[in-house]
């Protein structure tokens, strides 16, 4: 056996079982949505191509397709706002006090990022609950106003917030540890020369995360778009699609109404902005540097 | 005047970070509560609402035990634990060792993975395990989460053989290893501390996993967060006895969190964004 062909033969051996489970269970699945997404599969579950039809009917006669592109155009921008700008908020202010307080405040941003899904929907559940035993109608109870439904109200913005938070949950551990990094003689230098904490930041702090900090603004945009589970768990988006977003109508259409081949188009025009995402990043960032920040070395 | 802005902001951050404390003050109080009175005070203290431990709860028009749920999601997140640590100590190893053409493909291959959309992917999954008659199964439900969890594990797992110096498998080499030999005997052992992030990885994602449990499982393969979200999707929700089941739930994550502290800061920056 030859030192080529052996090579090859252990390569095959290593890597061959992972490779086959990705290959069959991931990128199949991509592959078959695309498919899907040329036919009119509905529940008799028979292949029947109708050609773009689907894309035609998204882009001509859904009814519903504008006001779902207008609260994705809506949510996105305001989640990726919030998760940036709270996650650089936390992380500024738990390294800029006392240490204690730092972990402190630290371990409360981390709690919804470890609370599995479902509670953490329950427990905003209960904190907008319409009845008076929902958190904020008890507040507006002692105050003497009667119970709103928040959900119904204001769907839309709280669906941002709550999928936001867990956003700002990730950005926070990575621009805390990001900030750590950096030489505490920079810090002092700057302080020395008279600096306020806002200079400081500003001229010293987020020059130097830069890179994790528009790495994770890159990251998120696919993030936000794809998101809809916490959506789809608190408001479905409802009332009315008010808060329904481009990847939970494609999860509606699928699993809800069974137009498979419809839900699978959508679902493939979302694929195609997330390939156009990382091939953005991936322009922006270089491979090497890419691989490097999302292996958070 | 820098001060006073500066306890501004301290008291905004305060103010934001209320609703969380809130939030899990709630979950901890109410699971031992009658009722809640004024959003937060207990109206009575009780054990009630723990009794899903012992006593079988309401489901449909009958009562069950919450039992068979927990075999079923021990059974998922376990599979899937075993399942991709095998796969990823395999990868990792070829990865970090072996150079070959497609390396870096691999390599570009687990940031696609991060990001190409797994939810929006529902439906061509669904189609796949149907043809492959592994849908409404826990094996095939385990099998699409492991390959959707591998390549960030083999990223991980690829940094723990890196730091394993060369001289070591040229010492087991010379002695005669394979290194099919090599890997078993001498590289696993040393990677041990990979193998446990990995596999504490993959144990919590599948624990706390609810959309692809929700639609690759049938409604009698229940696993725990399937069963909280049914109770919550009722026309009244019963607070007090949902905070205990979602405590009891909500454990494992905690006790592995306290346990792994320090290093999950880490493994949590390298896994990024769960979704």
């Amino acid at each position: 056996m030859g030192p080529g062909l052996r090579k090859a033969l252990t390569l095959f051996v290593f890597l061959a079982p992972p490779l086959a489970v990705v290959t069959l269970f991931f990128l199949v699945p991509v592959v078959l949505t695309a498919l899907l997404s040329l036919t009119d599969m509905h529940e008799t579950l028979r292949w029947n191509f109708v050609g773009l039809e689907n894309f035609r009917r998204m882009l001509g006669y859904d009814p519903r397709v504008h006001r779902i592109i207008v609260n994705t155009a809506i949510y996105v921008p305001s989640a990726l706002a919030i998760t940036i700008g709270l996650g650089l908020l936390i992380a500024l202010a738990s390294t800029s006090m006392r240490e204690g307080a730092g972990i402190l405040l630290r371990t409360i941003w981390f709690l919804p990022n470890l609370i599995p899904p479902v509670v953490y929907i329950l427990l905003w559940r209960w904190f907008f609950d319409p009845t008076r035993y929902g958190f904020l109608n008890a507040v507006l109870a002692l105050l003497g106003q009667g119970p709103r439904a928040w959900l119904t109200e204001y769907a839309l913005p709280i669906v941002i917030v709550v999928n936001a938070l867990i956003g700002a949950s990730v950005c926070m551990v990575v621009f805390t540890s990001a900030i750590k990094s950096i030489p505490p003689e920079l810090i002092m230098a700057a302080q020395v020369d008279g600096a306020s904490y806002l200079q400081t930041v500003r001229y010293v702090i987020l020059p130097l995360i830069r890179w994790p900090l528009m790495f994770m603004t890159a990251w998120h945009v696919p993030a936000h778009l794809n998101a809809y589970v916490y959506t789809l768990l608190l408001t479905d988006g409802g009332p009315y699609y008010s808060s329904e977003v481009w990847a939970l109508y494609s999860y509606h259409k699928a699993f809800r109404y069974f137009e498979y081949g419809y839900g699978a188009a959508i679902s493939t025009v979302l694929i195609a902005l997330n390939v156009a995402a990382i091939l953005i990043v991936w322009k922006v960032f270089g491979l090497r540097r890419m691989m490097e920040l999302g292996g958070g070395e | 005047m820098g001060r006073v802005l500066r306890y501004l902001a301290y008291a905004a951050i305060a103010l934001m970070s209320l609703p969380i404390v809130i939030m899990v003050a709630f979950l901890v109080v109410a699971s031992f509560s009658t009722r809640l009175t004024m959003g937060l005070v207990p109206a009575g203290l009780t054990l009630e609402n723990w009794s899903f431990l012992w006593a079988p709860i309401p489901w449909g028009l009958g009562r069950e035990y919450v039992w068979p749920t927990l075999a079923n999601t021990l059974m998922y997140a376990g599979g899937s634990t075993v399942l991709r640590v095998l796969l990823v100590t395999l990868a990792g190893y070829a990865v970090s060792r072996i150079s070959f053409r497609g390396r870096l493909f691999v390599l570009a291959f687990q940031m696609v993975g991060r990001v190409v959309p797994g939810a929006g992917l529902l439906i061509g999954m669904y189609f796949t395990l149907y043809y492959l008659g592994l849908l409404f199964t826990i094996p095939g439900v385990v099998l699409i989460r492991t390959a959707m969890g591998i390549p960030m594990a083999i990223w991980i797992m690829k940094g723990f053989f890196d730091g394993i110096p060369w001289e070591l498998e040229w010492a087991a080499m010379v002695d005669g290893c394979s290194r099919l030999q090599l890997w078993r005997r001498v590289l696993l052992p040393l990677v041990r501390p990979g193998i446990a992030a990995v596999a504490v990885f993959a144990f919590m994602e599948a624990w706390e996993d609810f959309i692809y449990v929700y639609v690759l499982l049938p409604g009698e393969t229940k696993v725990m967060s399937v069963l909280i979200q049914r109770l919550i999707a009722t026309e009244v929700i019963d607070y007090p006895f949902l905070a205990a089941m979602s405590l009891f739930y909500t454990i494992p994550p905690l006790v592995f969190y306290v346990l792994t502290q320090k290093h999950l800061v880490r493994v949590t920056l390298v896994g990024g964004v769960k979704r």
